[in-house]
């Protein structure tokens, strides 16, 4: 299955979410190696049972977990009728700073459950994200990856109202708040009237607890995404990720 | 003019220093604005391949330009219509205007790296579309009449632009257009946005067109003819905020809610353009 093709499993085209699935991640050519396929299998075992999202149809997911562990459970969701929306923006390269290899994959690798979960085109949406994200430093000649997600990576409240979505059901793993980045869009669904309500896989037990969102730095300001990417790297190809220049060993002055 | 040299050697003949300088300047930011803005689309490549309106959007700096210069052609001072050098400076100043002014769109939360060609938005390139005529026609009405000199184009071609800048974030904040082009995705705000901008856009040109007397009869002046850019601005905000997208028609008819109100306001300028009369 070339690139294309594996996108086209994840976008269909008749898709009521395809237009908000990110493709940099599916555009690199990529080898599964045995510990990836083992990985994955983990993955996916970490996920059976670890969580039974609500019956489908007025609910939306926004699945927040650690890199594969979100695209497993993801999957999982599947065959509860959730058509996964990966969000994941940000590109593979050597020595990068969010790992993003288990997740291209689970992609190549999770296609097969998606298949048989049999979505329907308009199925509620479970958008996946990786918590690593924004996380980690980058130092010069590494390949910085991290990424932010933004209101223009989702659909609007309005979109997700009229496919009679009500609730959303925001996934995480030892944290009951969102991200600031999430925070920017779940403020603006709930503002609308959908509900938000929060699940910490990490607690004992987790518990399904509906949330007020606070109103992160810079909500609604015109420049709040130029303020964000800033901080961060493009990649050519779409998405972020770019080495971190070395000082003593680019440039074209003299030495 | 003393020799064909002169056409092309804007050092020989009675160009002054200071409109030597500015014709260098306005080159190189010409230049290098439209570099950057060719460059930031032409490098950027979807992964699933063409990106529609991209290509349009790489042109649009100079067809701006061109809307500039026929306006030079036809209304500027009779001494720098005739005078190729003239007509050179002024529409490298408008291109530098436009490139320059066009840099800052992110600020306003529009993007063409991250809306157009990394989310295929059709409704922020149709934005994007319409504000470098917008700007275009700002900068060109200032041109218009007689004066002392180029800082006089500046001043007039300044205060429309920047009323015009003014008129864009209210639409885009009060209005809250930015939210329904960039996150709602919705095409018929995209269309009325670019049609309202360049309808601002003309009012304010036309208001800033005339023969210098001073700073403060042109205040008066743009004041005076420019006021119904003021309406136009007051009626897209309000528009914007009753045609937004709603859970019922997240996607509004591009005709009724975009195409047919654009066309009216931008019909409306036209009519006050031609009610001001005789340009000078």
């Amino acid at each position: 299955m070339n690139e294309l093709e594996l996108y086209a499993r994840w976008a269909p085209d008749d898709g009521a979410w395809t237009p908000w699935v990110k493709p940099v991640l599916f555009a690199v050519p990529h080898t599964l190696a045995d510990e990836e396929r083992e990985a994955w299998r983990a993955a996916a075992e970490r996920a059976r049972g670890r969580w039974t999202p609500p019956r489908a149809g007025d609910t939306a997911l926004v699945l927040d977990l650690s890199g594969p562990d979100a695209l497993a459970l993801a999957v999982e969701c599947a065959a509860h009728a959730y058509r996964p929306v990966p969000l994941f923006n940000s590109c593979l390269g050597r020595n990068a700073v969010v790992p993003n290899e288990p997740l291209r994959a689970g992609l190549e690798l999770g296609v097969g459950a998606l298949a048989a979960a049999r979505l329907h085109r308009d199925a509620a949406p479970a958008f996946v994200l990786d918590s690593r994200r924004s996380q980690g430093g980058a130092k010069p000649l590494m390949f910085d990856n991290r990424w932010r997600v933004f209101a223009q990576d989702f659909p609007s409240a309005n979109v997700l109202l009229a496919r009679s979505i009500r609730t959303v059901v925001l996934v995480q793993a030892g944290a009951s708040t969102p991200s600031t980045d999430l925070a920017h869009v779940l403020l603006r669904w709930q503002t609308a009237g959908l509900a938000i309500h929060a699940i910490d896989l990490a607690a004992t037990p987790p518990a399904l607890v509906p949330i007020r969102v606070a109103k992160p730095a810079w909500y609604g300001a015109l420049f709040q995404r130029l303020l964000v990417t800033l901080g961060l790297r493009r990649n050519a190809a779409g998405g972020f990720g770019e080495v971190v220049p070395d000082a003593t060993t680019t440039g074209t002055g003299f030495a | 003019m003393s020799s064909p040299l002169a056409l092309f050697l804007p050092y020989d003949g009675p160009m002054s220093d200071d409109e030597v300088g500015i014709t260098v300047m306005a080159s190189i930011a010409w230049l290098i604005t439209a570099w950057t803005w060719v460059y930031r689309l032409r490098n950027r490549k979807h992964v699933l391949g063409a990106t529609p309106w991209k290509r349009a959007l790489q042109w649009s700096g100079l067809q701006a330009v061109a809307v500039v210069y026929v306006v030079l052609e036809l209304w500027s001072a009779s001494d720098a219509r005739d005078d190729p050098r003239y007509l050179y400076m002024y529409s490298a100043i408008g291109g530098a205007w436009v490139g320059l002014a066009m840099l800052f769109t992110p600020l306003l939360g529009l993007s063409t790296v991250d809306d157009v060609v990394e989310r295929r938005n059709p409704a922020a390139a149709l934005a994007l579309l319409g504000l470098p005529f917008a700007l275009a026609l700002a900068y060109a009405g200032g041109n218009i009449g007689d004066g002392p000199g180029w800082w006089v184009v500046f001043f007039s071609s300044g205060v429309a632009t920047l009323v015009l800048a003014v008129l864009v974030v209210a639409s885009l904040s009060l209005g809250r257009a930015g939210e329904s082009l960039t996150v709602e995705r919705d095409v018929a705000t995209g269309v009325r946005f670019a049609l309202v901008s360049i309808a601002e856009g003309l009012v304010l040109g036309r208001a800033a067109a005339g023969n210098w007397v001073s700073a403060e009869a042109t205040l008066i002046d743009l004041a005076a003819r420019g006021w119904p850019a003021l309406a136009l601005g007051l009626v897209a905000v309000v528009l914007d905020r009753g045609l937004r997208p709603t859970p019922e028609s997240p996607r509004r008819s591009v005709f009724a809610c975009g195409v047919v109100p654009g066309l009216a306001l931008l019909a409306a300028a036209c009519v006050w353009v031609v009610r001001l009369g005789a340009l000078p």
